[in-house]
């Protein structure tokens, strides 16, 4: 039975939520405010944690920070609705995946088990990811490439690592799109063309030796 | 220049002309009569002396006296009028030659010498006044035509320049008045005027005053109002949170099946989760926002995209999208807020045109050195009234019950629209269309991205 700790100051929202989560089939606790929610998620080791980012005196991102200074568990951020520097910033200091509060408690169960299925599935996450001459730390999203660090933005690291983490086998733009930007893939957007067009400059990849484009399907980086 | 200022100018300078000739004229008038009364009367008095005393001097000493004095040298020789003084023959004293049939000829007086001959006093000068003040005050205007010209040019520019000034004073302010007026009206609430007054202290510069306090007052209660719209949608989410969880709960105990009330009600809580989501949204593109713009996108193709999804979802319904598309090349921009905006638009215009008819939409790139994008939505519904076309992006506001209350909005999604592009330094602007039909039109700016991969 998976378990699930949830940080949110609104108590009668988490015990509504806890009910709903037990039907599920989670095991869950509860916490409300930052300071217990860092002391449970350590003392319990939960499989997830879900945070509430809009809490008094430690918000969810600071909760976020302490909480990452010593664990990899995986979190959901609660974000407010719509805002969008709310989810960049949350992805930027380690959140596994967000949700717009008020959300559907259906969606929540459904966005808790794909974070579960990934983090099993990734359970021995590697210190880094060494392709040739590149390497990639994701604890600290810092990517070398022949022993010099990178200057990387935020979306062009996330392509980095995704195509890391799959170098050698070609990685669709819908993948690329969820995983890296965290938006799905629309016809009309360009934005993966345009940061891989700006990540091999950083990389002084100009012949496309390092990362290849498979035209019509995605990118791939030469092992 | 306003009407205001012509009407002042104009009649500054009128009363200006008219004081000024007038004065020219009366002063003229009194100067002529004065001085040429007072200096021919004086003048010919100062002669009549003399002649008196000239004809004294032959009467009782003889000609040879008179002689002498006609001779002797005067201090005031210039002013000395020319006596000349002619016997019964004709001869004159000291021989000088005269023409007696001239004009200014005037015979003073007639005088017996002691010796019997009989002399008489003429002199050539005694008509012809020295130039008087007035003459002098007016020579100038008497040379010729031009310089009657030129001077009346000189007059009359020197009016209007001081005409121009004195109503430049009044209506300047004035002016700047009426300019923030204009900007306060447009929106912009940061607009005062009073430290374009300078040093006045009229009733202008009081009223520039009384307009800043106005309008900070009106700022005040304007953020205060967008304050209360945001504060209290951002109160209401935790209760929305609380109802969905509830509903989600009731539907679980109902084993998956929801009666038709719960339906209801998650419908009507999403409404509301929608609605406080655009006021949210709004209120943080009104302040200044914390969006990011770094998607890059393809506006041809995000413009056919919504173009496909409207005629997918009127299929049957007699109305048509009809698309005019130029490769527009990429921008860079925030992707959620653009397509919002341009698909709200699109979505507008379909639901208002009439069965039967098609709404257009074309899209080409404008202007040489600054590219920008044009995009132009026509539809074929009833329009907009005139009066209230400006208010078509103000949130919440409902134009008439028949464009708006079947549309099941909330009214905040054109104003959303017209802040998302303006986010993109964009411009938008309607109209409406002679033959029927509103037409929106959207103009974003091009940034040139280097490659295009």
């Amino acid at each position: 039975m998976p378990s699930v700790l949830l940080v949110d100051d609104d108590q009668e929202f988490t015990s509504m939520l806890s009910d709903y989560l037990t039907d599920e089939g989670f095991k869950v606790e509860l916490a409300h405010d930052g300071q217990t929610g860092i002391k449970k998620a350590l003392a319990l080791v939960p499989d997830i944690v879900v945070l509430d980012v809009m809490m008094p005196v430690l918000d969810g991102f600071d909760t976020l920070q302490a909480l990452r200074k010593s664990s990899h568990i995986p979190v959901l951020m609660l974000t407010a609705k719509g805002e969008d520097i709310d989810r960049i910033i949350g992805l930027e200091m380690g959140a596994d995946d967000y949700l717009a509060k008020p959300c559907n408690p259906r969606e929540l169960v459904a966005r808790l088990k794909a974070i579960l299925r990934r983090s099993q599935s990734q359970t021995n996450s590697p210190i880094s990811l060494v392709s040739g001459d590149l390497e990639i730390s994701p604890a600290s999203r810092q990517a070398t490439y022949r022993h010099q660090p990178l200057e990387l933005t935020s979306s062009e690291y996330n392509l980095l690592e995704t195509l890391a983490r799959h170098a050698g086998h070609v990685v669709d733009k819908e993948t690329l799109s969820e995983q890296a930007l965290g938006k799905p893939l629309t016809v009309y957007d360009r934005s993966i063309d345009m940061h891989m067009s700006k990540l091999r400059q950083k990389l002084g990849d100009t012949d496309q030796m390092l990362i290849k484009t498979v035209r019509g399907v995605g990118y791939q980086l030469a092992r | 220049m306003g009407r205001l200022f012509w009407k002042i100018f104009l009649s500054f300078w009128l009363t200006l002309l008219l004081i000024i000739s007038g004065v020219i004229w009366g002063t003229t008038i009194y100067l002529q009569n004065s001085d040429a009364f007072q200096v021919n009367d004086l003048r010919s008095r100062m002669m009549n002396r003399q002649a008196m005393s000239l004809a004294q001097v032959i009467r009782y000493a003889g000609p040879e006296a008179g002689k002498a004095i006609l001779l002797s040298p005067h201090k005031h020789h210039r002013r000395r009028p020319r006596f000349f003084v002619l016997d019964s023959q004709g001869h004159e004293l000291l021989g000088r030659q005269i023409d007696l049939t001239a004009p200014d000829i005037k015979e003073y007086a007639s005088v017996k010498a002691p010796d019997g001959e009989t002399f008489r006093l003429v002199s050539t000068n005694s008509l012809r006044p020295r130039p008087s003040v007035a003459a002098l005050f007016l020579r100038p205007f008497k040379r010729s035509p031009a310089v009657y010209i030129l001077w009346l040019a000189i007059a009359l520019l020197f009016s209007a320049m001081v005409s121009f000034w004195l109503t430049l004073t009044i209506t300047r302010p004035i002016k700047s008045l009426q300019r923030a007026s204009k900007q306060l009206a447009a929106g912009d609430l940061e607009t005062r005027v009073a430290h374009t007054m300078d040093a006045r202290r009229d009733e202008i510069a009081d009223l520039a005053q009384d307009f800043d306090r106005m309008a900070e007052r009106l700022q005040t209660l304007l953020l205060h109002q967008k304050q209360l719209l945001s504060d209290v949608s951002h109160e209401l989410r935790s209760p929305l949170a609380r109802l969905k969880v509830a509903l989600g709960l009731a539907q679980k105990r109902q084993f998956g099946i929801m009666p038709e009330e719960l339906k209801r009600i998650e419908l009507e809580s999403n409404r509301l989760d929608d609605l406080i989501g655009q006021v949210l949204t709004l209120s943080r593109l009104e302040s200044g926002s914390v969006y990011r713009r770094d998607d890059y996108l393809d506006v041809a193709e995000l413009v056919e995209s919504i173009v496909q999804d409207c005629n997918y979802e009127i299929n049957g319904a007699q109305k048509r999208v009809l698309l005019k598309a130029e490769n527009t090349g990429i921008i860079e921009a925030n992707a959620d807020l653009l397509r919002r905006a341009l698909e709200n638009v699109i979505r507008n215009a379909v639901h208002y045109t009439q069965a039967d008819t098609d709404v257009t939409v074309t899209l080409e790139t404008t202007g040489s050195s600054d590219k920008s994008l044009q995009l132009r939505i026509c539809d074929h519904g009833s329009g907009v009234p005139d009066l209230q076309i400006d208010q078509l992006f103000e949130p919440f506001v409902r134009l008439s019950s028949a464009r708006d209350r079947d549309s099941g909005g909330f009214g905040l999604g054109l104003a959303i629209a017209k802040r998302a592009i303006l986010f993109h330094n964009g411009e938008i602007s309607a109209w409406n269309r002679p033959q029927g039909g509103l037409c929106v039109q959207i103009i974003l700016p091009v940034q040139t991205i280097g490659r295009k991969s």
